[in-house]
């Protein structure tokens, strides 16, 4: 098989996910890796050769009835992410352009904003490697998850939400997105309420189609990939900032820590966390708690069985005596550690040493930040989790947390769970299935062992909440296998997904439909032909 | 005077089970030493890819030694950011019983990516 200058193809017949939760199968001969092509004039000629490529990749898929889906970092925990088909690797593409104002919108410079301010990258580009390129020009990206090895296009596919409880998750941080989106298509697609591409930009892209919308660009910027390839992503960005960390390793549960939780007002817990007031240059970005449940005191007399809690405040000038976060320590756990713990657990049972077992390692799970100064990628850095591990995230709205909270430690009471939590405040989303839909959702992490005990506990966690009436959404990119179609209608509303697949019908004819559909959408009915009034040409 | 002989037998009735048990279980276990170097942590291929795994062999006490591996890394860069040696207990067990002369290890690489400079549009 002849291949076109930057393709080529992967003998590759399984896939096995970061956390190796799951192995997916793939179909033989069927895989195919992306690299910036060769020998050609220039940069842009680069760019749009890889465009062709995808579109070659989507007509070769139609052509053989083969299933496709680009690959991220495959750090997700589900298989949202992956089909039976064939796996793109596209984490080698890793062009960037900054913006010229010529290159951009006018209504977007009259609203005061630069072009400065924009900046386009594709989508294999690491969050890590956004940063360095970034702070090399005094900027810095806005939102990203608790690390930063995610493709910028995985991260986003996923509602990584990071906990920038005043702005919002990664997908937020888009304004513009190139999709190749079938053999003969691909498009611009941003915001009509907010365009940033002017027409230099848009020729140089060459693409077959701009499309000014809302409702289309919510839709496709939470998608999993399941809208096309994703090539180009433009983001908004900002002046270089840094955070300040200001921690306790531990503190009361009381009305005041909870008044936190539930309006992310710290008047409360001013005193305990040494938080300063805030100013024009520093006021709170980030927001987090770490619980160990087998150790945590409800009533809040104990004053060392609280949370670890940490407030960081975002200063847009450097402060003083600025020191960067130390390194993490040299030795870390193995990486089939956690693969024998879980054979521990499955096989042994030993239920009872499961908080001894946590109590053990929680003080490994938190690092004294107080004090610390550093960038986005100081705080935020590479993950040392390795081999099996588990990860869930439920969405609730902040008013909910604490209850959420004390319903999932009483929970724990019943049968211990072999992990801790974590709690992080995110701002509302616009995405249609940006799982951050709350006002500011509480965002509960269950990380812990991969073991069929995490599953049980998850599987009662979530049944819990909904008997209560609690309304929660599920991250796309943790383990969350209790989702089917009513789950994510309860969760997001029908009129969102009916949304969501109208704007999917509307990008992609039924041939790329079936591309880009994995077993994941089938199971949660996300898969679905809705007819719509007239496809978008 | 009773003889101790039955619980003695037992004993050692269970301890033989047990070196039995761990034999036939230790080649099942994972494995027991991974030696990694890493640079940075970035790599150009997804986590845990087989197109970045391979298993060598050297054979007659090193005295036959593996090809050395090429990765097929971006020529405009053509860096590695890390490499991993792994030996599982399998693996000994194999050197062991062949007297050496078979060892087997994992390597797996990651190759630095290619970021050309930021251009404007």
């Amino acid at each position: 098989m002849s291949l076109p200058n930057g393709l080529q193809q992967l003998v590759v017949s399984e896939l096995t996910n970061r956390h190796e939760n799951f192995t997916q199968p793939l179909t033989p001969d069927t895989s195919f890796k992306l690299t910036i092509p060769s020998g050609l004039p220039d940069s842009k000629s680069e760019y749009r050769q890889t465009t062709a490529n995808f579109q070659w990749l989507i007509k070769h898929a139609i052509e053989n009835n083969i299933r496709l889906r680009a690959i991220g970092k495959n750090w997700s925990f589900a298989k949202v992410g992956v089909t039976n088909g064939g796996m793109i690797d596209t984490d080698a593409l890793m062009q960037t352009f900054a913006i010229r104002n010529a290159s951009v919108a006018p209504a977007y410079l009259t609203a005061g904003k630069s072009a400065d301010n924009l900046f386009f990258t594709e989508c294999g580009t690491t969050i890590h490697i956004l940063e360095q390129l970034l702070e090399a020009r005094n900027k810095s990206i806005r939102a990203s998850g608790a690390s930063n090895g995610q493709t910028v296009a995985g991260a986003t596919s996923t509602g990584t939400h990071g906990a920038a409880f005043d702005f919002g998750a990664v997908h937020d941080t888009i304004v513009g997105l190139h999709i190749v989106c079938g053999p003969d298509k691909h498009i611009w697609l941003e915001r009509a309420s907010y365009p940033v591409a002017g027409q230099p930009f848009i020729d140089l892209l060459d693409v077959t189609e701009v499309i000014r919308d809302d409702d289309l660009f919510n839709a496709a910027v939470v998608s999993f990939g399941s809208f096309g390839f994703i090539h180009g992503i433009m983001l908004e960005i900002e002046a270089l900032f840094w955070l300040k960390s200001y921690s306790a390793k531990s503190v009361p549960y009381t009305s005041a820590l909870k008044k936190a939780m539930t309006d992310c007002d710290f008047s409360g817990i001013t005193s305990v966390l040494n938080l300063p007031l805030p100013t024009p240059d520093a006021k709170p970005y980030h927001f987090q708690l770490i619980v160990n449940p087998h150790q945590f005191d409800l009533t809040g007399t104990d004053p060392s069985r609280g949370p670890f809690v940490r407030v960081l405040y975002k200063h847009h000038t450097k402060p003083a005596g600025a020191t960067p976060p130390p390194l993490k320590p040299g030795f870390t756990y193995g990486d089939d550690t956690m693969g024998l713990i879980q054979t521990l657990l499955d096989k042994l049972t030993p239920r009872k040493l499961v908080p001894t077992l946590v109590n053990t390692l929680y003080p490994q799970a938190l690092e004294d930040t107080d004090g610390w100064i550093g960038t986005m990628s100081d705080f935020f850095g590479n993950t040392n989790i390795r081999g099996k591990a588990s990860s869930a995230a439920i969405g609730v709205d902040a008013k909910d947390s604490p209850r959420v909270l004390e319903e999932v430690v009483a929970l724990n009471a019943e049968s211990a769970f072999p992990g801790i939590m974590g709690l992080r405040w995110v701002k509302k989303t616009p995405a249609t299935l940006g799982f951050t839909r709350f006002p500011i959702t509480c965002v509960l992490e269950l990380d812990g062992i991969e073991s069929e005990l995490t599953r049980q506990f998850l599987e009662r966690t979530w049944n819990r909440l909904d008997a209560l009436g609690i309304p929660y959404t599920q991250h796309w990119g943790k383990v969350n296998f209790n989702l089917d179609g009513s789950r994510i209608r309860r969760q997001y509303g029908d009129s969102a997904v009916d949304a969501w697949l109208t704007a999917r019908n509307q990008l992609l004819d039924s041939p790329t439909r079936a591309v880009f559909t994995n077993d994941f959408m089938e199971k949660c009915g996300l898969d679905q032909e809705i007819v719509v009034d007239e496809p978008i040409a | 005077m009773k003889s101790d002989l039955p619980s003695i037998l037992i004993s050692r009735i269970r301890g033989l089970l047990l070196g039995l048990g761990l034999l036939f279980v230790s080649p099942l276990l994972p494995g027991c030493i991974t030696t990694r170097v890493t640079t940075e942590p970035d790599c150009n291929t997804p986590a845990n890819v087989t197109y970045t795994q391979q298993t060598t062999t050297a054979y007659f006490w090193g005295l036959k030694q593996p090809t050395d591996i090429t990765p097929p890394c971006d020529r405009r860069f053509n860096h590695l950011n890390g490499v991993t040696v792994k030996s599982t207990f399998a693996h000994y067990l194999l050197s062991t019983v062949t007297l050496g002369v078979v060892n087997k290890r994992h390597v797996r690489w990651c190759c630095a990516p290619y970021v050309p400079p930021t251009d404007s549009i």
